[in-house]
């Protein structure tokens, strides 16, 4: 079944008939876990770096931050059974406006946050495409671990 | 026909909204306009007036305690919420078309104009300014010009998405290149068509390029940044991306920095999302 995923979402599954999708990543991260072994996949929508700008929403909607998002979503793969050596992690996302001035960083700090996050955690990212002023989708095949990128009607495999 | 001229027979044939939303539209920002006849307006439209109950009576909108009637809403609410929730369904009902050539599916672009309507409102409370009045109608309707001019970009995207990639241009320069005119300006015709004030309309045509704008600066840069910040959240964004250029001055007149877009953003995204589920059930419940 396809299962979309929004913005401040997340979704982590072990029904080998999910796909999980998600839309119109621009300056947002989008992040795929997979663990081949427990065949546990999730996916992650997250639009801001850090919770400090609001700690009351971080509460109710933790995967709007990379900060909290990412954490809340390892955590999910752990109790399903997925393990953090086996985890295969693709990154999307973290796109920017002709923005010469660099005020709207916002995708370049999603990145950021996400790198050193997952560089702390002792998790490499397997494969990503981020940057550039394109919009993405993103999908997760739970069956395969295939992971998709869609843009511009193009699509492929990450 | 010159290609300018085809646009602008399309523009034309575009359809009017009825008469009776323009009224109600003048009625809801005339501060002298007399309230019995602004609420039989809404009365005599039975869809408009569910819509607003539901609205009134919504997280997002609602006061505590349940609205049961139009007058109600308009003593519990106010009448600039009132014109809010009117133009969000007018909107709604002009906007859910796929527009072909920017790539937007069935209801992309009414998704982006609530996400910049609401995304100005939270840019003008994250810098503890107060947004001039028609700030939210000028934003929900900034991008309405890619409802006309979607199908002949679609004939010449080929050639847009070439140059954009050897010149590096942003998206609205290439609809001038290519085709003589930009959405924005495209926009701006129709709503003058419609008789919206002079001040919206320019809003609408510069929010792309508001250093050219004439009439309330502070209004076009407050709409051209929530638009960016939407464009760049991924918010109803289609083929053209993230290809436009965000104003350094409009930036530095609204004295906008990180914190202001990432506030601004954070408080938007679940009224954006609560909107979007209010009118999904009022679809549902037909």
């Amino acid at each position: 079944m396809k299962r979309t995923v929004g913005i401040s979402e997340m979704i982590v599954s072990t029904n080998l008939d999910d796909v999980l999708i998600t839309y119109s990543l621009g300056s947002c991260i989008g992040v795929t876990v997979y663990d081949p072994e427990a065949m546990v996949g999730g996916l992650i929508h997250c639009m801001l770096p850090l919770s400090k700008i609001d700690t009351e929403k971080a509460r109710k909607m933790p995967c709007m931050f990379v900060d909290t998002g990412m954490p809340a979503l390892l955590q999910e793969m752990f109790k399903k059974g997925a393990e953090r050596r086996r985890l295969i992690t693709k990154v999307a996302g973290g796109s920017e406006l002709m923005d010469e001035k660099k005020i709207f960083k916002i995708g370049e700090r999603n990145y950021a946050v996400l790198r050193k996050l997952l560089w702390k955690n002792n998790i490499l990212i397997d494969a990503e495409h981020v940057g550039g002023q394109i919009s993405r989708t993103m999908s997760l095949e739970l069956a395969t671990g295939r992971t998709t990128i869609k843009s511009k009607g193009r699509e492929w495999e990450l | 026909m010159t290609r300018r001229q085809e646009i602008l027979k399309a523009i034309d044939d575009f359809r009017a909204p009825s008469t009776s939303t323009v009224q109600l539209m003048n009625l809801l920002r005339d501060p002298e306009a007399d309230t019995d006849k602004t609420v039989q307006q809404i009365q005599y439209q039975p869809d408009l007036t569910a819509q607003l109950l539901r609205f009134a009576n919504s997280a997002a909108y609602g006061v505590a305690g349940s609205i049961r009637s139009v007058r109600e809403a308009f003593v519990r609410l106010g009448t600039a919420k009132i014109l809010e929730i009117v133009t969000m369904a007018f909107a709604h009902s002009k906007m859910q078309a796929v527009v072909e050539g920017y790539g937007l599916g069935r209801g992309d672009l009414w998704d982006h104009s609530i996400a910049v309507g609401i995304t100005a409102e939270e840019i003008a409370r994250a810098l503890k300014i107060q947004a001039p009045d028609v700030t939210f109608t000028a934003a929900i309707l900034h991008d309405i010009g890619k409802a006309v001019l979607g199908s002949f970009v679609a004939e010449k995207i080929a050639q847009i998405e070439k140059r954009l990639l050897e010149v590096g241009g942003a998206f609205d320069d290439e609809e001038r290149e290519s085709l003589g005119i930009d959405h924005a300006e495209v926009g701006a015709i129709i709503l003058t068509k419609w008789e919206l004030p002079a001040e919206l309309v320019d809003t609408v045509r510069c929010h792309h390029r508001p250093g050219d704008g004439k009439i309330d600066q502070l209004m076009t840069d407050i709409v051209h940044v929530a638009d960016a910040l939407c464009l760049s959240g991924g918010f109803g964004t289609g083929r053209d991306g993230l290809r436009y250029r965000p104003s350094k001055s409009a930036l530095l007149r609204l004295k906008i920095n990180i914190h202001v877009l990432e506030l601004a953003a954070c408080e938007a995204a679940p009224r954006i999302a609560e909107v979007r589920t209010l009118f999904a059930d009022a679809k549902k419940g037909r």
